[in-house]
């Protein structure tokens, strides 16, 4: 019983008061299994319910040839969106990891960050329950919760400019830096080399990611 | 019980809640038909030109525009596709989504049957023994000459047909529509529900429409 009072004020805490749930998280060393947790439950639901919800749609219209194509790929989603999920944790929690250690703060530990970027997930919670009556009772629900994910996101990115400031000793300006500017960076060259050079831009992006974090260690 | 605990279960609650509502397959909550045949659905985008030989035809196309027209100058009927996955196997033309063009001899006498999820389909001037289309949202437009039956059933749509039906025959004509209308022989009949039998003789022609709008046009010809 102790143990569920624990992970119910671990959860509550990080809504309420962000920055002293996060400094607990990492000075007790608590793991990153309920994190994770609620970021793979999150990612599941929030995609299987989309998907499912748009393929509900479409399923008022026939589709003869595809149709089990679209239903396969429904009961999937979940699966699918946990993967995404997962690699987006891994590396944007690795890109946020980078950029601080590129801007001279020797704080805080990889591992750290990964757990509390999955833990800045909980607002999402709450579309995502609307999301779950919208696919039981009502489409117009369930549009209006894919809309609010947006609000929420901005929310749950407040809490990761918070768990990099935490995670890494920094003002809430450096963290934005680390958390947000950094990571869009990256990710826009990412985007404008792949498109001119494909894959072969993507690696370019990896390795290039690479050397200056190597360089900036020196 | 603090604060933070409430929040954190309420938290909780909401993520078990969602789990396990998102673990409700779609079968179960939607009906809806999957195709018989798995589509080699990688083919992606491509072209079929080619005869398509037998008294039945079966046109199965999830999305895109269909055109039935009469061709005096060929004997076979063909079938053009261009679009996503196109298969012609048995005397059915299927695809994902595109354009199909069905070409049909003069004084056809063959079974056609359309099967579409989505778009719209043209018939001009073709000649066919009966004639079944089953729609999910769409339009079926244009002029042809039946014999025995036609069946025209769309969820969400507007049928408006000109129908050429021998004079000798006559036509059980079955609608349900939100709109209704039909002309035979100068005669205007309207209403969301008609079932009326026009016209006298041995023969015996069966129309039957169901979709939201209904414009039929019977017309008497000679054969």
């Amino acid at each position: 019983m102790r143990e569920l009072e624990d992970v119910l004020y671990r959860l509550g805490k990080v809504l309420l008061a962000p920055r002293e749930a996060f400094d607990t998280h990492i000075v007790e060393r608590y793991s990153s299994a309920l994190p994770l947790a609620l970021y793979v439950g999150v990612s599941f639901a929030l995609t299987a319910l989309t998907v499912k919800g748009f393929v509900g749609l479409l399923g008022r219209i026939p589709l003869y040839n595809i149709g089990w194509l679209l239903e396969l790929a429904a009961n999937l989603a979940g699966v699918i969106g946990v993967a995404g999920g997962l690699i987006d944790l891994l590396i944007y929690s690795s890109l946020i990891h980078i950029t601080a250690r590129l801007m001279r703060h020797e704080e805080g530990r990889w591992d750290d960050i990964v757990g509390l970027v999955a833990f800045s997930s909980a607002p999402l919670v709450f579309p995502t329950a609307l999301a779950a009556i919208g696919y039981l009772f009502s489409h117009i629900l369930l549009i209006v919760s894919i809309v609010l994910v947006i609000p929420f996101s901005l929310w749950s990115l407040y809490l990761i400019v918070v768990a990099t400031s935490v995670n890494y000793e920094m003002s809430l300006g450096n963290a934005i830096v680390a958390s947000i500017v950094g990571p869009l960076v990256a990710v826009i060259v990412a985007i404008a080399l792949t498109s001119k050079l494909g894959a072969v831009g993507l690696v370019i992006t990896v390795v290039g990611i690479a050397l200056i974090y190597l360089e900036g260690r020196r | 019980m603090g604060n933070e605990e409430r929040v954190g279960a309420l938290i909780l609650g909401l993520l078990l809640f969602s789990v396990a509502v998102s673990l409700v397959p779609t079968t179960i909550k939607y009906k809806y038909e999957a195709g018989p045949i798995p589509l080699p659905w990688v083919t992606g985008r491509g072209s079929y030109s080619g005869g398509i030989s037998s008294d039945t035809i079966s046109l199965i196309v999830d999305m895109g525009q269909v055109d039935v027209t009469a061709d005096p100058a060929i004997r076979e009927p063909s079938i053009v596709m261009e679009g996503v996955s196109p298969v012609v196997e048995e005397g059915t033309g299927r695809m994902v989504a595109g354009r199909l063009a069905l070409h049909l001899p003069d004084g056809w006498n063959g079974e056609l049957k359309v099967k579409m999820g989505m778009g719209a389909l043209t018939v001009r001037d073709a000649s066919v023994r009966t004639l079944s289309v089953e729609m999910g949202m769409g339009s079926v437009e244009g002029s042809l000459e039946a014999e025995e039956k036609v069946s025209v059933e769309i969820d969400k749509g507007s049928v408006k047909l000109t129908l050429y039906v021998p004079e000798d025959a006559k036509v059980h004509v079955k609608v349900r529509a939100l709109e209704g209308s039909v002309y035979y022989d100068g005669q205007r009949t309207e209403g969301g529900v008609i079932e009326k039998t026009f016209g006298q003789g041995e023969k015996v022609v069966e129309v039957e429409i169901d979709s939201y709008s209904v414009q039929l046009d019977l017309r008497r010809v000679r054969r």
